[in-house]
């Protein structure tokens, strides 16, 4: 087809168009309009509405369907609109950006251990040291507590009444509270005053009160007065014992027993004192100790994953000595001191090669641990039955163990050396963490642990002041930190004997 | 000769074990093993490398003081991952500085051109982030790399949540910035 066939074609299609009956907007609007009307109509009861009626009731009916439609706020629209952009427009970047920061990939330093390391020892360090200065804290309390009740003389002296005071006391009554500093006898109630018989007993309490301050109380003569016309009818020989006079007569004799319950009561207020503690109660014992004690050394070893080794156990004999000071009273000791213990023991075989490429490798075997430390122990001992020259008790107790040093002998290629001076001497890094002493450098969190002490003991008197004991105890170590390369746990039992001397 | 180097059974939960004693050879290999899932997710949130060694070592601590809480058989890696955006997080907390920008500011940035970002490499993005301002590197990240909704990012940082909707399209929109600026375009 040429182009002016098709060009003919269009004219003559636009042409028709253009002879079609024109039907104008408002026509169309105007049909469409009547067909509104006839439809509400047909849907309205009663006659058919006036045309501007009818109008109104669709404006008005149109409305209500708006209103009744499900509301969509704009933030909604536009906030759903918002994020469809925000993923369109962002979703690339934000992808594009996350695969990046995935595959960012560091490298193992191993500069950072080494400050990481140096971090996790100052925690442990700064903990440890919390730990013990609570301990302290609890130390300088209760050694504030023991001394206030020891030493401040207004807790040294208590009442002791006789046991029929005693007896009174468990009901108190205006007679026998008669230690009740509030009673004064100025400011007496009138009630108490109303007879003269209880106005004598008050003033004799008050008076008892008012000396309190001393140790002793005074026997104070209360003149008891009669009425002169009742002593004159008592003895009156004229009247009988049962006539109409026996009223007064029973008068008289009430007033001479209330008398005699006073001079009675006296009595045993003269037997109450006040008296120091001390005087009846045992005073407390301090001690001073020597010790020494073979032990046997229970080493237990973890399991170790680097070198496949499994839970390991080995005894050894140790010593341990020292110096303590107790104080007992009333059957219980507390007691601390300071003690040096010798552990050495052979751990279990691990053979490891070590050295450098450009150097030769070496297998080297750890022989033998050796351990120098001071402990600190803190001690409760009970006596469980106690004779005059005698004394069997049980004992509990913790302990605070350093390493002051520590010796390793490592074997190599047949040579024995100590590892901490040869790996320090030559500068070769060692094969395993060859913890150091806190005399020799080291840190506190390698070389400190907690023991639990637990005794039984013997005390014999060998004189007045001096005695002599015996006391099998075990010391287990606990926590989970071991010391040593191996981080061992040591427990020990030992059988600790020395001298007391009382101070 | 009893040669013991084997280290077959040296797995997962043996060391774990040993990291709930405090033996330090445990540590150390937990450290090493996580070292380099750990750092990245600290730089994120850091202002430099020095400032993400620090948050990572504070991660590292809380892990090693809690790591008898882990359960074994759940993710590791997922585990300390948690602990050390959280430790981020509080680091932010700590260091957060109230910043507003302008916000036409940002949003005059329009450029999503992806060959932008592709032609950068990781550590470029990683440094550009840190340009950033804790606040928006913080929503970014949560939002973006770690897949946090908006709501649970406003619960996580202590903020509302349409703060969270803002302070991501002008983290964005910084990010771009300094990225097109990395990249000569600006």
């Amino acid at each position: 087809m040429g182009n002016n066939s098709f060009d003919d074609i269009i004219k003559s299609k636009l042409k028709e168009l253009e002879n079609q009956p024109a039907t104008s907007d408002w026509e169309v609007f105007e049909e469409k309009y009547g067909q509104e009307l006839s439809g509400a109509e047909t849907t309205m009861d009663g006659p058919i509405a006036s045309g501007a009626e009818s109008f109104d009731d669709i404006i008005k009916s149109k409305l209500i369907e708006l209103e009744n439609q499900p509301v969509i706020s704009d933030w909604d629209q536009f906030e759903s609109m918002y994020d469809e952009e925000l993923a369109g427009d962002d979703a690339v970047f934000d992808r594009s950006i996350a695969d990046k920061v995935d595959n960012f990939n560091v490298a193992f330093n191993s500069q950072h251990w080494v400050i990481m390391k140096e971090r996790l020892e100052r925690e442990e360090f700064i903990r440890t040291s919390v730990y013990f200065s609570k301990i302290a804290e609890a130390a300088i309390v209760f050694l504030l507590l023991f001394t206030f009740l020891n030493i401040f003389p207004a807790l040294q002296y208590e009442y002791q009444p006789s046991s029929s005071v005693i007896a009174d006391k468990s009901a108190p009554t205006e007679d026998n509270n008669f230690i009740n500093p509030a009673i004064d006898k100025n400011t007496a109630p009138s009630n108490i005053q109303d007879t003269q018989a209880e106005k004598i007993r008050f003033n004799r309490i008050s008076n008892a009160i008012s000396r309190e301050s001393r140790s002793f109380i005074e026997i104070e003569s209360i003149p008891v007065k009669k009425n002169p016309g009742f002593a004159a009818l008592e003895n009156n020989p004229d009247i009988p014992s049962r006539v109409p006079g026996q009223s007064y007569l029973s008068e008289v004799a009430a007033i001479d027993n209330v008398a005699g319950m006073i001079e009675n009561e006296k009595m045993e207020i003269y037997r109450a004192k006040f008296v120091p503690k001390d005087l009846n109660r045992p005073k407390g014992e301090s001690m001073i100790s020597l010790a020494f004690s073979p032990t046997v050394n229970i080493v237990n070893s973890p399991a170790n994953y680097i070198l496949n080794t499994q839970p390991y156990t080995v005894d050894a004999l140790g010593i341990e000595a020292g110096i303590g000071y107790s104080f007992r009273k009333n059957g219980y000791e507390i007691g601390t001191g300071l003690t040096y213990a010798r552990k050495a023991y052979n751990p279990q075989i691990q053979n490891q090669y070590t050295g450098r490429f450009s150097e030769g490798y070496a297998v080297e075997t750890l022989k033998n641990i050796e351990f120098d430390m001071i402990s600190v122990p803190l001690f409760l001992n009970y006596s469980l039955f106690s004779g005059d020259d005698y004394n069997l008790y049980a004992g509990v107790g913790s302990s605070v163990n350093i390493i002051t040093t520590a010796g390793y002998k490592v074997r190599e290629n047949g040579e024995e050396f100590d590892a901490l001076s040869r790996y320090r001497d030559t500068g070769r890094s060692a094969s395993r963490e060859y913890t150091q002493g806190i005399l020799q450098g080291g840190s506190i969190h390698d070389n400190l642990f907690i023991t639990l002490d637990i005794s039984i003991g013997l005390e014999t008197k060998l004189s007045e002041r001096l005695s002599i004991f015996f006391a099998p105890t075990l010391r287990q170590h606990i926590g989970i930190a071991g010391i040593g390369p191996n981080k061992d746990h040591v427990h020990s039992l030992g059988l600790n004997m020395g001298l007391k001397k009382k101070i | 000769m009893n040669f013991v180097l084997d280290l077959t059974r040296n797995n997962e939960e043996d060391y774990i074990q040993a990291c709930v004693r405090k033996e330090r050879w445990a540590q150390k290999k937990l450290y090493e093993e996580h070292y380099s899932m750990a750092l990245p997710v600290c730089m994120r949130y850091a202002n430099d490398e020095n400032d993400a060694l620090d948050i990572m070592h504070e991660g590292f601590i809380k892990v090693f003081r809690h790591i008898a809480k882990y359960e074994p058989g759940t993710s590791l890696p997922s585990w300390i991952r948690r602990i050390m955006i959280n430790t981020a997080i509080d680091h932010y907390r700590k260091m957060a500085r109230r910043r507003t920008e302008n916000l036409e500011t940002a949003y005059a940035v329009k450029s999503n051109d992806p060959d932008v970002i592709s032609q950068m490499s990781a550590n470029e993005i990683m440094k550009s982030l840190q340009i950033l301002t804790p606040a928006y590197r913080s929503v970014f990240n949560l939002y973006v790399i770690e897949g946090y909704a908006h709501k649970e990012i406003a619960d996580i940082l202590g903020i509302t949540e349409s703060t969270s909707r803002s302070n991501l399209v002008k983290a964005r929109s910084k990010l771009k910035k300094i990225l097109l600026a990395k990249n000569g375009k600006q």
